[in-house]
């Protein structure tokens, strides 16, 4: 493989990586506010990743019987 | 035939030429960017690439995710205080203060478009996609053959085949942008009045949320909307047919 080609392909492929993360951008700002604690998605400045990460944000969502009805 | 009272009543209301407006810009402004845009991402995901296929899986979420979802996701993402757009910007300094993106009457219907866009990308994507890669690739080897620019290869070569995905891609796009609920409603819940309403949220409103509560109101609104799009969409199907018969 040339090496103009191997460039093209490794340019294609960093453009495509970065329409990917901008498609998926919001949704790991929804991810990451579902794992902090309630304490820290009013703070400023906004961070993007918890401080204390709480997974257990999911089980209480899971857990709750109102969920699991609308489920 | 819409009854004579609730015609005029229509007719009267004052919001009624600024959400035709607003009507007009969101549909155009977010059809016309959303195909441009898909343009190009469609040539970009036809190319062959080292991981083209977990781009292409990445690109469904904003399209299979809920609308509601996503429209409230922006709604933190604009938020002035601890939204994470405002401190992207000013990090990379693109702004100098934080923005209110949401209640600022300048900025409003151009972050609802953008967000209109941002939801309406995948599938005109998947759409031209289609039309691109039914191309053959020996139509391009003939036209680099006979030395076509890429400007012109694309124009003379990539462009007529993709019509009818294109024409497909558009209709569908203003149908749908048009009928378009939950991200204004979302997004414009904490302004007052009708300045940023489209015809679908105004009807809403009209029928159960502003001091009119006239559902006979909004309903004749309702017969009107159905009928500029059904219009909309066999002008444009007719100016369509009219060139291709030209061509």
């Amino acid at each position: 493989m040339s090496v103009a080609r191997a460039g093209r392909r490794a340019a294609l492929a960093g453009a495509g990586l970065a329409v990917a993360l901008v498609g998926l951008a919001p949704y790991a700002v929804m991810v990451c506010t579902a794992l902090k604690p309630e304490g820290e998605l009013r703070i400023t400045p906004p961070r993007l990743t918890p401080i204390a990460w709480q997974p257990g944000n999911v089980a209480v969502v899971l857990g709750d019987p109102g969920f699991r009805r609308w489920l | 035939m819409l009854p004579t009272g609730a015609r005029s009543g229509l007719l009267e209301q004052e919001a009624l030429p600024t959400v035709v407006a607003n009507t007009v810009l969101w549909v155009v402004a977010i059809v016309l960017v959303t195909v441009v845009l898909s343009l190009g991402l469609a040539q970009l995901l036809n190319q062959e690439f080292p991981g083209r296929r977990v781009v292409r899986w990445a690109l469904i979420v904003p399209w299979a995710a809920s609308l509601i979802m996503t429209a409230k996701l922006f709604t933190w993402i604009y938020d002035y205080y601890f939204g994470i757009l405002n401190h992207a910007l000013l990090s990379l300094r693109l702004i100098a203060a934080p923005v209110d993106w949401l209640g600022n009457d300048a900025t409003v219907m151009a972050a609802m478009i953008a967000v209109g866009v941002f939801v309406s990308l995948l599938f005109t994507i998947y759409v031209v996609l289609a039309g691109v890669s039914a191309i053959p690739a020996e139509v391009y080897e003939a036209a680099w053959v006979d030395g076509a620019s890429a400007w012109r290869t694309y124009w003379s070569v990539t462009m007529p085949p993709l019509r009818p995905a294109l024409l497909v891609a558009v209709v569908l796009n203003v149908i749908y942008v048009f009928n378009s609920f939950p991200i204004v409603w979302t997004l414009n819940d904490r302004n007052p009045g009708f300045a940023h309403d489209t015809m679908i949220t105004y009807m809403y409103k009209i029928a159960f949320k502003s001091s009119l509560r006239d559902v006979g109101l909004a309903a004749a609104l309702g017969v009107v909307n159905v009928l500029v799009i059904l219009l909309g969409v066999l002008f444009y199907l007719r100016t369509v047919s009219w060139r291709e018969a030209e061509a």
